[in-house]
């Protein structure tokens, strides 16, 4: 059968696995091929089948170390149903369900895609190389790969007008018995959801000193928004791992985001490039941030940040003296 | 416990590019930010400095990958001289058939390099040797049994702790705060031996190597309309705040 094998998100990412069910369509439609979506739940099995063509519920027999264990389900369906090209989330799994699938079909993996066209008869997928600083256009067809998607802002799947058969399949799967859980460690919380706040300021290594956050707090208060960062500044344990934007940290779509000192990587614009308005502050001209921005200004965040502060604590007593 | 850590020659700055093409060749080279990690991560299990080699694969140039590795406190170098650097798949290939041969406990590499962005080459290569593979680490200590404690990063700062029972394959993830490299360290680095094993090409052309269509290579098109604000911080910032509230998001300036 021609067609996607499609992985959805983890779990807690809802709104990417709607995007990516959208993507997932919109490539099936162009190609005239058909969706199969492959799940582990009843409940994600319900919510897909108004989506795509098929749904599998896999189940592993014997379940195990959950990384070895899952490319062993999708290529058990894989190899029932015989698809073009899996598709799932470029996430903290996508990175490394993706090769662990590719290497195990022997077809290619083509991670980091940040978009696709159609060619003649190929499909071209657009991956982001050389740190996200350049894109390499890459066609499949007649190829098979394994392609993981940066999803893009929240687009509404395409229902269908009745709801897709569901399958259930119980998938023999060998054990990895020289790795073993010894605990999960849950995500460190400090009581602020920057996903849910429609403006969000984010400071990066561009700070310089970890003083220099209380300038990013300020401005987030100022704007009645949240304080956020770019991975580094979790690495250097200057943030808690919940404000952090990018594939390994949240994905935020805020009305404003207000990016200080961050460089541009992939990892965290991936995070938050469906933004409504992002504002780029930094010293570097040649930040590859700018190239996501709607506002920019060029300068020391020392001087430039006080200087929104102020403009805004300005305007909104203008407003009030002229109520 | 006998560690390789595989290390890649990238280019540290944005390429130029030449008719779709990258001219990678005068760009400034370094080794892959998450490679360096993962040679830290050797290090703090190889305390007395005896027991961890460096390899790499790609022309003579990339020779350069193993230095920095020995100047960090690797004991062993060996290079895989090829004339290019291979695909990810065919550098796992020939790595591999050196394993083999060789008597490791771990095997370490970076998740993904920075020029290609794949993320195959540490599959790839466990999938080669039959080793198990455990992907985005951060830490690693040694345990009972001559096992390794491992804690791999998942997204949005959840985590696992893991034992895994050598030989394995580890992709490390970067973020670990990286140590300045003497430059006396490199120069005496480069008087250290390097082992040389020649890559035959082709060595690798089957079907696990499937060649891909590249339509070319070329400047990120998203965004690109960024309006820069100029004059003084105190101007741009005024400004700033105009087109904002003019957008509509003055609710954010409440």
């Amino acid at each position: 059968m021609s067609g996607i094998l499609l992985i959805s998100g983890e779990e807690e990412s809802s709104i990417l696995s709607a995007s990516l069910v959208s993507a997932a369509q919109r490539i099936a439609s162009e190609q005239d091929w058909v969706v199969t979506a492959i799940c582990r739940s009843d409940e994600d099995a319900n919510r897909l089948r108004h989506w795509v063509d098929r749904v599998v519920v896999v189940d592993p027999d014997p379940p195990g170390y959950e990384a070895h264990i899952e490319p062993q389900l999708v290529k058990g369906v894989w190899d029932r149903i015989d698809p073009d090209v899996v598709v799932l989330p470029h996430d903290h799994r996508g990175i490394d369900l993706g090769p662990r699938l590719a290497v195990s079909l022997g077809i290619p993996f083509l991670g980091n895609c940040v978009g696709w066209y159609r060619q003649a008869t190929d499909l071209v997928f657009t991956r982001a190389v050389f740190k996200g600083r350049l894109r390499a256009d890459v066609g499949v067809e007649p190829i098979k790969a394994v392609v993981a998607l940066h999803t893009g802002r929240t687009t509404e799947p395409i229902a269908r007008e009745t709801p897709a058969p569901v399958e259930e399949v119980l998938v023999e799967c060998s054990p990895e018995p020289a790795i073993q859980l010894l605990e999960e460690i849950a995500v460190e919380e400090d009581g602020i959801d920057i996903t849910k706040s429609d403006v969000v300021v984010a400071g990066g290594r561009g700070i310089g000193d970890r003083e220099n956050f209380r300038a990013i707090e300020d401005l987030a208060v100022a704007l009645g928004g949240v304080a956020a960062c770019s991975r580094p500044l979790v690495d250097i344990g200057w943030q808690p791992s919940s404000r952090q934007v990018g594939i390994s940290g949240k994905t935020v779509d805020p009305r404003l985001y207000v990016a200080c000192g961050i460089s541009g990587a992939t990892e965290h614009v991936a995070g938050m490039k469906d933004s409504e308005v992002i504002v780029v502050i930094n010293n570097d001209p040649t930040a590859s941030m700018f190239k996501h921005g709607t506002y920019g200004i060029v300068g020391d965040l020392n001087d430039v940040i006080p200087a929104i502060i102020k403009a805004v604590t300005d305007s909104r007593q203008s407003r009030r003296t002229e109520i | 416990m006998n560690i390789l850590v595989c290390l890649k020659w990238v280019t540290a700055v944005r390429p130029a590019l030449t008719d779709g093409k990258v001219q990678s060749d005068e760009a400034a080279h370094e080794v892959g930010e998450a490679d360096r990690c993962a040679l830290e991560l050797a290090m703090d299990l190889d305390a007395s400095r005896n027991s961890t080699t460096v390899i790499t694969v790609g022309p003579a140039d990339s020779r350069a990958a193993l230095f920095a590795g020995i100047a960090r406190g690797a004991s062993h170098a060996v290079h895989i001289v090829s004339e290019a650097t291979p695909p990810p798949m065919e550098a796992a290939h020939a790595v591999a058939e050196f394993v083999a041969n060789r008597s490791f406990d771990l095997v370490l590499t970076g998740v993904q390099d920075s020029d290609e962005l794949a993320g195959v080459f540490g599959i790839a290569l466990a999938h080669e040797l039959g080793w198990p593979v455990v992907s985005t680490i951060v830490r690693v200590e040694k345990g009972e049994d001559e096992a390794v404690i491992v804690l791999s990063e998942r997204s949005g700062g959840r985590g696992e702790r893991l034992r895994v029972h050598p030989p394995a394959v580890l992709t490390v993830q970067t973020g670990r705060e990286l140590p300045y490299v003497p430059i006396m360290a490199l120069l005496k680095a480069k008087r250290g031996t390097v082992e040389e094993i020649e890559l035959e090409p082709g060595v690798y052309q089957d079907a696990r190597s499937p060649q891909l269509k590249t339509y070319g290579v070329h400047e990120p098109d998203e965004g690109g309309g960024c309006m820069l604000l100029g004059g003084t911080p105190d101007e741009a910032a005024a400004r700033l705040v105009d087109l904002l509230a003019e957008r509509g998001l003055t609710e954010a300036l409440r």
